[in-house]
């Protein structure tokens, strides 16, 4: 009989029910599963906590999009999961997320570099389970968004750093180039030299941001 | 036959001046006339006629050039054949031409003549005035050897009138301008004349020594001319007359001697051998050197060649020297018979000098009551001449200062006309820099009217445009706020629910059965959930509401800032996207300004401010509880005035209604329909 202890964290309690659903239905005969649930930052930091004084846990799921706790230190999943990582380093890190967005996809990578990263649209529950178990034995484990991105930022020359991934998320959000000052603590001058230099990057020749936009999202950086 | 000639010409000039009328025909006609009348072939008188004619014709052409010229023609004829009056006349005609002409050089050789005639004339004073004047003319005009020939002529008038020293002055003058100038026969002639009018003036003054030296100096002159005219035998005669006054008698008999022994002087000028053999005589009685009878010779030899030439002049001389000399030998018959010849001439001659000479004699030759008789003329000649005298330099003087004066006046009249001259153009600047200036302040007041206005316009157009931002800066809001409510809220859930319905799959029987109808259940709170957020996407919370917040903000905070309770309604019913900006501009500044001048004059509590919207207009209305005024008497007021161009800007229309005490209300009527052009 094996014991595995799990958190999970999700604002809505219909997803963490239907994760529990899904792993119930389908562990292994041998294991048994203890699974804490978490709806906000707050709940979830004590309880990594006395996670990592007590029995720490085994696997812990972060939904991104949470609930900030109050005192503001841990605003996301992401937090979360770097507390996890610090205070339960055998413990195995998911992260669930609804983000599909490439540069959510790669920050969450170099920052956290989760055991299983799952984005939400992807997933069905034969794929929660093989998730589930290969996070396990074999991690990581990559869901099929994830894995495309990872493939063709690998495959693709083009080096963009990280303020300038940001630049272009924000700009495919639809943040207009004047504004962008207030999301990216640069002048606006020097993300207009940035903006210049990614449209060099992307071999963009009619300067326009749609253009370039549609070129990032070709290569996979969007 | 040329008389003939002369009137077909005639004819022919005429006929071709009325045929044809043109000026070069009658040009040339006169240039022909005035050729022919150079030529010798035709006697004077029809010379004379050809001037006359052609100078007619330069009348007809009325050209007062060619006149002139035709005029200085006459003018020659005229002195050619000696007839002064005529000469005297043309000259006037010339100098009028002349002056007319702006002629300077023509007017001055017009005054020298002038002055020569009448000193031909006799007519001593007018010849005098024409002379100065050609001085001043010649002086004018720097013509040396004129200005030189016509102060010589002066200065022997001057002697003339005895004002020695301004003929002294004259003659020096008129040296002077000659020293520099090329010597020739005339120039040494002149010379000549100078320096013996110089001799002469010093003579006048008593000054032997001066005189000499100044003939000494004409000898010279004459010495050196190739032609002397005479003029160094002339001159010995004068330098001997001196010698003879000083009473050195042997040098001047000398040079009488020496005079006298000229070869051919008695052919070529016998008036001038008769006049030195008198003198001869006479200083040889003088110098009682000579022997009595041949004297007597001398003085009959000298009387006799006179006589046969009819010199009078020479005559009188001879006969008063005579006269002295039987006194002095006491033969008082023969000295009676040569006073009396020689007072008569004197009288005829109106040679004064000696006539007061021989009355002397005559007095001294007679006795008692005769000689009284000829003492009492002598005193009447001497006091006449006396008169003349003086009444001749005064008339020189008053001439000159008459002329000065006439300077003076023309230099004061052109240095007051300059000095007008200076003052109107001066005033004019003045005006022009005035009016300039005015006009450009008056310019620049306008236009910085028209900026600030421009700047309060742009300030509200900005207050717009940032109203706009705040409009879309919500709507961006919004927007983010559905997307998250979206993303996080049903996305999440449907996501919950799909995962827990899948993970179903792996059971079955009635508990699965039960578990699936929950959360069938729960895809329907998700739908309503949907349907909710799609019912907040469909209604646009910002609609409408962009320029009437300003309005609204501008309203409280005025109100706030003057301590006045407000009070807005508007309607909804317009929609301000569809109205220009200019409108709405006028708008927010019209009632601005009210707000101002309630607050400024008229002490009110409230302020209640409409706009509704009655039949396609919009209505304004602007009330307050305040003095209220005359809206008689206040129309013209900046403020009431500009909200008036502004309604006026817009096609609108104004009105303002108010009763002192009872507040005032403005009513301005902006048409909506036409806002879209």
């Amino acid at each position: 009989m094996k014991h595995l202890n799990i958190l999970m964290v999700d604002d809505h309690p219909i997803i963490i029910e239907g994760y529990q659903n899904v792993l119930m239905a389908t562990k292994e005969a041998d294991q048994t599963l203890l699974i804490d649930t978490a709806n906000n930052c707050d709940t979830s930091v004590i309880m990594i906590e006395r996670a990592s004084k007590g029995t720490p846990y085994d696997v812990c799921f972060f939904d991104i999009s949470l609930p900030a706790s109050e005192d503001g230190k841990y605003t996301s999943g992401e937090d979360l999961a770097l507390l996890a990582k610090k205070l339960l380093p055998n413990s195995k890190i998911v992260i669930l997320t609804m983000f599909n967005e490439s540069f959510r996809i790669h920050n969450i990578i170099k920052e956290i570099d989760p055991d299983g990263f799952l984005i939400k649209s992807d997933l069905t529950s034969m794929e929660l389970a093989d998730a589930f178990q290969q996070i396990l034995y074999s991690p990581p484990y990559y869901s099929s968004t994830v894995n495309s991105y990872v493939k063709k930022t690998f495959t693709s020359e083009i080096y963009v750093d990280d303020v300038n991934r940001k630049i272009l998320h924000l700009l495919s959000q639809g943040i207009k180039t004047k504004s962008l000052k207030e999301h990216i603590p640069l002048s606006t001058s020097a993300l207009e030299k940035r903006k210049k230099q990614l449209k060099l990057l992307f071999s963009i020749t009619d300067g326009k941001d749609e253009t370039l936009l549609q070129e990032a999202r070709d290569k996979g950086y969007l | 036959m040329k008389s003939i000639l002369l009137g077909l010409l005639v004819i022919v000039v005429k006929l071709s001046y009325s045929q044809s009328a043109n000026e070069n025909v009658l040009l040339d006609s006169v240039s022909s006339l005035i050729n022919n009348s150079e030529k010798n072939d035709y006697t004077d008188l029809e010379q004379f006629n050809f001037l006359i004619t052609a100078n007619s014709l330069a009348e007809e052409l009325k050209s007062d050039s060619i006149l002139l010229i035709t005029e200085k023609k006459i003018r020659g004829y005229y002195f050619n054949n000696q007839d002064i009056t005529g000469y005297i006349k043309s000259n006037q005609k010339i100098k009028l031409l002349a002056e007319k002409l702006n002629d300077s050089s023509s007017l001055a050789h017009a005054y020298n003549a002038l002055g020569y005639a009448y000193f031909l004339n006799d007519i001593k004073d007018s010849s005098y005035y024409y002379y100065s004047k050609a001085v001043k003319a010649f002086d004018h005009i720097n013509a040396d050897i004129d200005l030189s020939y016509s102060l010589g002529s002066l200065s022997k008038l001057q002697l003339d009138g005895k004002d020695y020293y301004g003929a002294g002055e004259s003659a020096v003058k008129a040296l002077r301008l000659l020293n520099d100038i090329e010597e020739t026969n005339d120039i040494q002639d002149q010379k000549w004349i100078l320096y013996n009018t110089l001799a002469s003036i010093s003579e006048a003054l008593d000054d032997d020594e001066q005189s000499l030296e100044y003939y000494s100096e004409a000898y010279e002159v004459a010495q050196r001319m190739k032609n002397d005219f005479n003029n160094s035998i002339y001159t010995l005669n004068n330098i001997a007359f001196v010698k003879r006054k000083q009473e050195k008698y042997n040098e001047a008999i000398k040079i009488f001697n020496n005079i006298l022994d000229n070869n051919n002087l008695y052919e070529e000028d016998p008036s001038f051998y008769a006049l030195i053999l008198e003198n001869l005589a006479f200083t040889n009685f003088l110098n009682s050197s000579s022997q009595k009878n041949e004297i007597i010779k001398m003085f009959e030899r000298s009387y006799t060649i006179a006589d046969s030439i009819n010199d009078d002049i020479t005559k009188m001389g001879t006969a008063i020297s005579m006269a002295k000399f039987y006194i002095g030998i006491d033969e008082n018959q023969n000295a009676l018979n040569k006073v009396k010849i020689a007072y008569n001439l004197a009288k005829n001659l109106e040679s004064n000098e000696i006539r007061l000479e021989s009355l002397l004699l005559l007095s001294k030759l007679n006795e008692d009551k005769e000689s009284e008789k000829y003492l009492n003329e002598y005193i009447k000649v001497a006091d006449s001449l006396l008169k003349v005298e003086r009444g001749v330099r005064n008339k020189h003087a008053r001439i000159e200062l008459q002329t000065d004066q006439l300077e003076a006046e023309n230099k004061q009249i052109s240095k007051e006309n300059v000095y007008l001259l200076i003052l109107s153009i001066g005033l004019l600047l003045t005006a022009i820099l005035i009016y300039v200036v005015i006009s450009q302040r008056a310019k620049n007041r306008k236009l910085k009217l028209i900026q600030v206005q421009q700047k309060a316009n742009e300030d509200i157009y900005n207050l717009m445009l940032g109203q706009q931002d705040k409009v879309d800066e919500a709507r961006a809001k919004e927007k983010t706020r559905v997307s998250e409510e979206l993303h996080d809220g049903v996305l999440g859930r449907l996501f919950g629910t799909r995962l827990s319905l899948d993970s179903i799959n792996f059971k079955d029987g009635k508990e699965a059965m039960m578990t699936r109808a929950k959360y069938i259940g729960e895809l329907k709170t998700i739908e309503e959930d949907i349907r909710k957020i799609s019912h907040e996407l469909n209604t646009d919370f910002v609609l409408g509401s962009g320029y009437m917040d300003i309005v609204t903000e501008l309203i409280e905070n005025q109100g706030q800032a003057y301590g006045i309770q407000n009070e807005f309604n508007y309607t909804d019913d317009i929609s301000w996207d569809l109205v220009t900006n200019k409108t709405k501009i006028n708008i927010y500044r019209i009632i601005q300004e009210s707000m101002q001048n309630i607050y400024k004059h008229a002490n009110a509590n409230t302020i209640k401010i409409s706009i509704s919207l009655e039949k396609d207009v919009i209505c304004l209305d602007i009330m307050d509880d305040g003095d209220g005024f005359d809206t008689a008497k206040n129309r013209k007021g900046i403020g009431l005035k500009n909200m008036t161009s502004r309604v006026e800007d817009i096609n609108g229309s104004i009105d303002f209604t108010s009763q002192s005490g009872n507040g005032t209300t403005v009513n301005v009527k902006i048409p909506y329909t036409n806002q879209l052009t």
